[in-house]
């Protein structure tokens, strides 16, 4: 052997980096490359394609995961070096583990090998849950609807259907629920229901009082409608001795939905600031305090999630939402920067950040100094920015437009008294709609005459429902923590301000709806696919006029072409992310999403590429 | 059951049914010690569970209080009471207490139970 061969092949060993663990992690060779990169196999020694492979390194707070291609292959983008843990994933099998040391520019192969599991019911997401929740009988068809329509919205079900209580302890359960919620707050006025008072405007006439001696809106008649059936149903099919369910997990993702990357960053407990900026190239996060009118930018230490209460291993289920520090709204920054930690954010590509749900405030992204509007009385959740530098944002009973000049503020009402405005996003002519999640119905305010018209949604056709059911749909009603079941839920909604058409997720029928801003018309509802208990939550759009939209429910992302109407549901890596808003990011080809993570303590970047298998 | 294993159960239930002086001060049910911090895997796991599973009736705030939700010890240093073991909190973790707190025996795993007391014990 001459000299020069074996220092190539000494260097070339070198190259090799030796990732150890878990069985099914194995060894070989590293391949002629640099990067990390590798094959997952069945037991069978068949490869498989949709595993998802994460990578995060030892103390750090950014996880990088990626998806197998059709040979089985994945390969991810470079990664800093350091000392890895490398786990596969797929629902129906065990995840394997390896550890080790990437090296910068170095090639590094890791094969994993799945061997299926037996009961992986842990590893579902909520979607995937009900699903697999018995629907033999119009009974048990019902009650998947009951669970989601009355529970989903506090709970991740799959939180509630990991567990097994018998009926006394269900019971229990649920008479705590009557005085609190799962955040700790009292359910009866935490989401703003009015005492007494039905979508629409019409009073209850029963007198019937709440837990806390209020007039019983809709969430606790709703709630005390359906209670009894739900501690019967939950100790039947989570009781003692549960009833065999036959798990059907979803297909796992396969051809254009596997070639993405997703880069996930671990977000700090800390929650004392105003505001929280994320920087995408560090993963460190600064938190902004306003401290006697002065805004204050500190630096919070990077703290990595406990590895068991992350959702990046999906058999250790859906995690307490409450518990996990999340984030609920994202907003991109015109610094690169993803702000979050308040709700009802919008960027203004001014170079603010707007947010807020009782008020308007305004983050200046150059100073860093946030500006509180007066409180505007009758506030609620969406914002978005006018061409005329406006700034709106839903209101109890409409929409309201700020001179952020004056701090002057105008509301526009709904024709529909009650109906729960929630969303709001603006068109491409300048007209302002808003969802109003309580009535099923798209209410927009014309931009040059201020007159506010309705577009209303079909109602929703559902077998299996009991007359009751019908009567209380149309006596009780719906708001927005739960819901009659035959409510449609337009919740989030994003317009796209280049093209002709308002989205808006139904989020109790699992659909997405187009209203042409042309016509003012409803011109499509989709059923999102596997997405009927998926919840369907914020939707915007891109500079390609690409749907993208998040699901609460379940750990996808979605994307719809207006086109084609075809869908991608592109999988997220960690479970029961409960993921509520969504941010993209135009400057780069194709857009990169953002996706804040709710349920779990974490904000997603998707970037999509070509080749899985390749870097 | 024998009568020492029956008057230790009560007495545990009684602890975790009404917090002690030291962990919540009269007239106020939040926390007054923090918990401890997990260090090895098994606590890791076991803080996981009781971040899934316990808050409602074991993390304390203001509005529980005010709601009148059922009192309760945040379980933070409960193992410094020598008078409590490891055996009868797990068999309190998985029978319960009647009408004060659900039974966990049918949906945690011995496993799992074994890092909720690790964790238990560092709280």
């Amino acid at each position: 052997m001459s000299r020069s061969y074996m220092v190539l092949l000494i260097l070339g060993l070198a190259a090799v980096v030796l990732l150890t663990g878990h069985p099914g992690a194995s060894q070989t060779s590293a391949v002629p490359s640099t990067g990390l990169a590798g094959t997952v196999k069945g037991a069978d020694g068949k490869p498989m394609e949709g595993v998802a492979v994460s990578a995060k390194a030892e103390g750090v707070t950014i996880t990088t995961s990626v998806w197998t291609n059709q040979d089985g292959a994945y390969a991810f983008p470079q990664l800093e070096a350091g000392s890895y843990q490398v786990w596969a994933q797929a629902v129906g099998f065990d995840r394997p583990v390896a550890q080790g040391v990437i090296t910068a520019g170095k090639a590094t192969r890791q094969d994993f090998t799945l061997k299926p599991i037996q009961n992986f019911e842990r590893q579902l997401s909520s979607a995937e849950w009900l699903e697999s929740l018995p629907d033999a009988t119009s009974t048990d068809r019902r009650m998947k609807m009951v669970i989601l329509n009355e529970c989903s919205n506090c709970h991740l079900p799959a939180f509630i259907l990991e567990k097994r209580f018998d009926a006394a302890d269900w019971e229990l359960l649920m008479n705590q629920m009557a005085k609190i919620t799962a955040d700790g707050g009292p359910p009866l006025t935490s989401a703003g229901d009015p005492d007494g008072i039905k979508a629409g405007g019409a009073k209850f006439e029963d007198g019937e009082l709440d837990a806390n001696g209020n007039l019983a809106g809709i969430h606790t008649k709703l709630w005390k409608f359906y209670r009894k059936d739900v501690i019967e149903y939950l100790a039947r099919v989570r009781g003692p001795q549960a009833v065999p369910l036959k798990l059907k997990p979803f297909p796992r993702p396969t051809g254009i939905a596997t070639q993405l990357v997703v880069t996930e960053y671990d977000l700090p407990r800390e929650r004392g600031g105003n505001l929280f900026s994320l920087d995408p190239k560090t993963g460190r996060v600064t938190m902004l305090v306003v401290r006697n009118g002065r805004t204050d930018a500190e630096q919070l230490p990077p703290t990595p999630l406990n590895e068991f209460r992350s959702g990046s291993d999906w058999m250790l289920g859906t995690r307490h939402e409450g518990e996990e520090r999340g984030a609920h709204d994202v907003a991109l920054g015109t610094d690169g920067k993803i702000y979050y930690g308040a709700n009802g954010m919008t960027s203004d590509p001014r170079g603010y950040v707007w947010y807020g749900t009782t008020e308007f405030n305004k983050l200046d992204i150059e100073t860093q100094t946030i500006t509180a509007f007066p409180k505007i009385p009758v506030m609620s959740h969406g914002k978005d920015v006018d061409t005329k530098g406006y700034i709106w944002g839903s209101s109890n009973d409409g929409a309201v437009r700020m001179n952020t000049a004056t701090g002057e503020w105008t509301e526009f009402k709904a024709p529909t008294a009650y109906s729960r405005p929630y969303d709001l996003s603006i068109d491409r002519l300048d007209n302002v709609w808003f969802t109003e999640l309580a009535v099923d119905r798209m209410a927009v305010v014309d931009s040059k005459t201020g007159e506010v018209t309705e577009v209303p949604l079909p109602p929703l056709k559902l077998a299996d429902l009991r007359p009751e059911d019908v009567d209380v749909f149309n006596n009780i009603g719906s708001w927005d923590h739960n819901a009659a079941l035959g409510q449609q839920g337009p919740r989030r909604m994003g317009a796209d301000r280049t093209g002709d058409f308002v989205w808006a997720g139904l989020y109790w029928s699992g659909a997405i709806a187009k209203v042409d801003v042309r016509t003012k018309s409803l011109t499509g509802v989709y059923q999102v696919p596997n997405g009927r208990w998926a919840q369907p939550y914020k939707m915007m759009t891109d500079k390609n006029h690409m749907v993208w939209f998040s699901n609460s429910a379940a750990d996808f992302l979605g994307k719809f072409d207006p086109t084609t109407e075809k869908f991608t549901m592109y999988p997220l890596p960690s479970r029961g992310t409960n993921s509520r808003h969504l941010a993209i990011d135009n400057s780069t080809d194709p857009p990169t999403v953002w996706v804040p993570y709710t349920g779990a303590g974490k904000i997603a970047r998707v970037q999509f590429r070509t080749n899985t298998g390749a870097h | 059951m024998e009568f020492h294993k029956v008057s230790r159960l009560l007495f545990l239930a009684f602890v975790l049914a009404f917090p002690p002086a030291t962990v919540a001060q009269e007239g106020q049910n939040v926390a007054t010690i923090a918990p401890g911090n997990p260090q090895t895997e098994l606590q890791k796991r076991g803080e996981a569970l009781f971040a899934k599973h316990c808050p409602l009736c074991h993390i304390f705030t203001k509005q529980k209080k005010n709601l009148k939700i059922q009192a309760s010890s945040d379980l933070v240093g409960l193992f410094k009471d020598s008078t409590i073991s490891e055996d009868a909190v797990r068999q309190l973790i998985q029978s319960g207490i009647p009408k004060m707190m659900p039974g966990f025996k049918y949906t945690l795993e011995p496993t799992e139970l074994d890092s909720l007391i690790a964790y238990l014990k560092i709280r």
